[in-house]
């Protein structure tokens, strides 16, 4: 199985959904991207770890500590930024897996992402504008 | 839930894929033959010899990624050559992309579509994404990789040309 975490999201209104039910039901991040604007939290779960993005203050934490980026954070948009990275070689069907979790705000009419990469071994933080 | 990836070979005209639903090609040797190598041991078979004027070409070898399993969408697809190094510095392995391929007839020799050299680095890749830029949430296959093998007349050093690690990426939700 490529996939090795797990998302849970919570919303404005205070529901949470989890890609995974307590049967084992999965949803799809399709559901997420249908209330995209109504994110707050949005966490990756495995391997022990958790990562996390807060979008009412535009932070990013890992295994709890945070990383606060603006001290006027009610002034900013935060907008989720969530995909996999699939890298293969063919012919091997063998795929590797990383994790981009983030959030994009725009500040002067220009747009910056502030992105963790998560890999098997290391964490990055990226920050591109 | 998440993409699984099968390979795809692509020979004659029309175009034959290769191998069967479900399956992933084995290999995608580049031989002066237009078959797909399904037992990894016709390339050597059916070498590339060096001229003693200008080039002689593989069969322009394509290839496509087939992705099956449950997955929103598929964008940003990439390839490039990551490392393998040449067995001589005047062999080339050029490679293109495209979105429709439909060639009168594969051709043995240069190639009109794959010219330039492939890229060496994920900033410079070919860019294969499908041109809906997604295949939610049904299979689907990225564009047609396009590769051939240029052998100069300057090769001084034939035989195996080595192993060449080419990376295919894409982002996934």
């Amino acid at each position: 199985m490529s996939d090795w975490l797990k998302w849970e999201c919570a919303f404005k209104d205070g529901t949470t959904i989890n890609q995974f039910d307590e049967t084992g039901f999965e949803t799809t991040f399709k559901i997420v991207q249908e209330k995209i604007n109504e994110v707050t939290v949005f966490k990756l779960i495995g391997n022990e770890n958790t990562y996390l993005v807060n979008l009412l203050n535009g932070s990013i934490s890992v295994n709890n500590q945070v990383i606060h980026f603006f001290e006027d954070p009610n002034e900013h948009n935060f907008r989720l930024i969530f995909f996999k990275r699939r890298l293969v070689s063919p012919p091997s069907t063998s795929i590797n897996t990383d994790y981009y979790l983030g959030f994009q705000t725009t500040i002067n009419e220009r747009n910056q992402k502030k992105l963790l990469k998560i890999t098997h071994s290391k964490i990055f933080l990226v920050n591109e504008s | 839930m998440a993409s699984t990836i099968n390979w795809k070979v692509y020979t004659g005209s029309p175009l034959t894929e290769a191998p069967g639903a479900g399956n992933s090609a084995v290999n995608v040797n580049l031989l002066a033959l237009d078959i797909y190598d399904s037992t990894a041991g016709s390339y050597a078979a059916n070498p590339i010899s060096v001229p003693a004027a200008g080039s002689n070409y593989s069969f322009e070898r394509v290839i496509r990624a087939f992705w099956t399993g449950t997955f929103n969408e598929v964008t940003n697809v990439l390839l490039w050559k990551s490392s393998g190094t040449l067995s001589d510095a005047a062999l080339k392995i050029a490679a293109n992309v495209t979105g429709t391929w439909a060639p009168a007839a594969q051709t043995s020799g240069a190639s009109t579509f794959a010219t330039a050299a492939i890229p060496t680095t994920s900033g410079t890749a070919l860019n294969a994404t499908p041109a809906a830029g997604s295949a939610y949430p049904a299979a689907g296959y990225s564009k047609y990789g396009v590769m051939q093998l240029v052998v100069p007349s300057t090769v001084t050093t034939p035989g195996d040309i080595g192993s060449q690690l080419i990376r295919f990426q894409w982002d996934e939700t």
